[in-house]
């Protein structure tokens, strides 16, 4: 169980809240964004990912910064 | 340029990997026999190698190249991610900087309570410490080096850039025979952390169909947001932290 625990935390990381949110930001980014904007996705749709990812890594922070 | 930084991505993330795995191999020779913690690294990285052998192929083989690439961006991004988010904590001083010495004293405190069994019979308790450490540092090394690898355009710099940093970081092992604990690795992490995180959202963006405005520059000013993001976040974190 223990090593099972290490291993989990070594590729999902110390909390749920970055896998979540990768994974919502690219499920967005496939099934929602590029769909409605496809005329600018080629160009654009990188930088909808790119903020998305900098908006769960200023929220993981935030939450790893609060007192326990 | 992608050469560059992928081999650079590759060198920095196994040295720091690297590092951690020799503190605790060093810890275990200096205060067990040296013989068993070698034989318990050597099964660790025996281990380590057979994994590589295993995801290696079974990613470049059996995926397709759009979802290869959004795969490899998923897997660097919830490396890098976790790695900026640590590192933003550390810097702002709201979590422990990171320390090979820390894993070396940590390492020697483990096995203070296990006697050491006369020569000439094994210390599973040594070998077994060194083989626990170089694996799941290992098994890191594996992770990333085998993502940054599985790119439709080649194995070579991320491959050239790990073996730079096995060599390194073993000679400073063979000639110190101490953890290195002048290297900054909290700064170190942090810049392992903006590389892949944005490496990581630049295959992913790719394999959903994205061309990237100015072509591979693009990893440029995408790992300029993260880290830009980062020190911004770090100063206000530790700001705050500071009483009025």
């Amino acid at each position: 169980m223990n090593t099972l625990r290490t291993l989990k935390k070594l590729v999902l990381g110390e909390t749920w809240l970055l896998p979540v949110g990768v994974a919502m930001i690219l499920l967005l980014a496939a099934l929602v964004i590029r769909p409605l904007a496809s005329g600018t996705w080629d160009h654009l749709g990188g930088f909808a990912i790119l903020v998305g990812a900098g908006v769960v890594l200023v929220l993981s922070v935030a939450r790893g910064a609060r007192p326990r | 340029m992608t050469f560059v930084l992928v081999a650079l991505g590759a060198a920095v993330a196994v040295s720091v990997e690297l590092l951690e795995a020799l503190a605790i191999v060093l810890a275990v020779g200096v205060s067990r026999r040296w013989t068993d913690a070698l034989i318990g690294a050597a099964a660790a990285v025996v281990a380590c190698g057979l994994l590589a052998a295993l995801v290696g192929p079974l990613l470049l083989e059996s995926v397709p190249l759009d979802a290869l690439r959004v795969t490899i961006g998923v897997l660097l991004l919830l490396f890098g991610l976790e790695w900026l988010r640590k590192g933003t904590l550390r810097l702002a001083g709201r979590r422990a900087r990171s320390s090979s010495l820390a894993e070396y004293v940590e390492a020697q405190e483990e096995l203070e309570d296990a006697p050491l069994p006369p020569v000439g019979q094994a210390d599973w308790a040594g070998r077994l410490v060194a083989f626990k450490g170089v694996l799941l540092e290992g098994v890191e090394v594996v992770l990333i080096v085998s993502a940054l690898a599985a790119r439709p355009s080649g194995s070579t710099p991320a491959l050239v850039g790990s073996a730079v940093a096995i060599v390194a970081v073993l000679a400073a092992g063979v000639w110190l025979r101490k953890p290195l604990a002048r290297i900054p690795e909290t700064e170190l992490k942090w810049g392992v952390g903006v590389l892949l995180s944005a490496f990581g959202v630049f295959f992913a963006a790719e394999g959903l169909g994205v061309e990237w405005p100015g072509g591979d520059v693009a990893l440029l000013y995408v790992a300029a947001f993260f880290a830009t993001v980062s020190q911004v976040h770090s100063r206000v974190l530790a700001r705050e932290a500071i009483p009025a």
